[in-house]
């Protein structure tokens, strides 16, 4: 039997083989999966805001993209995943109420997209596939059996990345 | 700093405030809608953020958000959420059409559910600046339909600067006696908060 793991908002977890991970409604925040296909084994986080430098509470690692990122990755490293072979696939960043504004917080998604690939850049992993921006929430599921990433939205149908 | 400190004082005074701004709200939609409103907020509390996602049963349950963000001496953003298959019992009469499970929103509706949650919105933070006796000015509403967990994530992002948990008043919606599970949940910025209670003298 293989088995869903749910990813809640500013969490992370890992799965392998025939699991699958998951994290429902993705709005502004980004999911980010990282994978080893060698090893079918992938971790995902879903962090909801841009720069944990900023916040004074920033214990939790998962809540941001900066810190978000670079705690997945040790985590992968940890559980034997090779560095090199390392591949990120990322989804999410809405901006769910259109209006023009600069507010910060209504922008929040982009802030997001463009701190993950800055995390990423930094450690050298390849964004190998996306599905960012616009206007409308996703629910995005992970098999490292496959390394696909399955992303579902309100009135479309499910797309493959 | 977060909501850590609060207690059952201050979560049944914010209950009382909001329950006047219900009131009120409920007594507008009343004639504007055409229809017996009643609303109420049973419940205060204060919750995780993975708890708040799930308040319609389901992260993905779709539903409509209008958000509406309010700043002056207090800052911080409301949110009233209503499942999409309420969403023709409340503005149907009102347009004078009628919705089945597969109708696709269109301007219209989405404009009319704006004011709405304009409406019940505008409400509580009027009810919550007579008590207090604060300046505050509300932005226009904006809406989305969507899973509930996205349109919650950009005022839960918000909120999360401060900490893991915002502040949920659940709330009633009867429209001519049918309960509609509409959710009202108002996210003041922790300094707001504090303001709030100093005034209440807590």
């Amino acid at each position: 039997m293989s088995s869903v793991i749910r990813v809640g908002i500013a969490d992370m977890n890992y799965c392998k083989g025939d699991d699958s991970i998951t994290t429902l409604g993705l709005g502004s925040c980004v999911g980010v999966v990282l994978y080893d296909s060698a090893l079918k084994m992938c971790g995902m986080v879903h962090v909801m805001l841009p720069d944990s430098s900023k916040i004074r509470n920033n214990d939790n690692l998962a809540k941001f993209a900066d810190t978000g990122v670079v705690a997945l990755y040790e985590g992968m490293v940890k559980r034997g995943a090779d560095r090199f072979r390392m591949k990120a696939k990322i989804a999410g960043g809405a901006q769910m109420f259109s209006f023009n504004t600069n507010l910060e917080m209504m922008r929040v998604g982009e802030s997001n997209v463009h701190a993950v690939k800055e995390a990423l850049t930094k450690l050298r992993i390849p964004i190998v596939a996306e599905d960012t921006g616009l206007n409308y929430g996703r629910t995005i599921i992970f098999s490292p059996a496959d390394c696909i990433l399955k992303i579902r939205v309100v009135g479309k149908a499910e797309k493959e990345i | 700093m977060d909501y850590s400190g609060i207690t059952t004082i201050h979560l049944d005074v914010l209950k009382e405030i909001c329950n006047i701004g219900a009131g009120n709200a409920a007594t507008s939609l009343s004639q504007i809608l055409g229809q017996k409103v009643e609303m109420r907020v049973p419940n205060a509390s204060v919750v995780d953020f993975n708890d708040l996602l799930r308040i319609f049963g389901d992260e993905e349950e779709v539903v409509l958000g209008v958000m509406i963000l309010y700043s002056g001496d207090i800052s911080g953003s409301m949110i009233f959420m209503l499942p999409k298959s309420s969403i023709g019992r409340m503005i149907g009469p009102l347009l004078g059409r009628s919705y089945t499970d597969d109708t696709e929103f269109d301007e219209m509706d989405l404009s009319a559910m704006k004011e709405i949650g304009n409406i019940i919105v505008s409400s509580y933070v009027g009810s919550m600046a007579s008590m207090t006796n604060f300046s505050i000015r509300v932005s226009e509403p904006f809406a989305a339909i969507d899973m509930a967990a996205s349109i919650l994530s950009v005022p839960v992002s918000e909120i999360g600067r401060y900490g893991d948990n915002v502040l949920f008043m659940e709330s009633y919606i009867l429209c001519n006696g049918v309960e509609l599970g509409g959710h009202f949940i108002m996210l003041p910025s922790i300094e707001s908060y504090e303001k709030i209670m100093a005034v209440f003298g807590m």
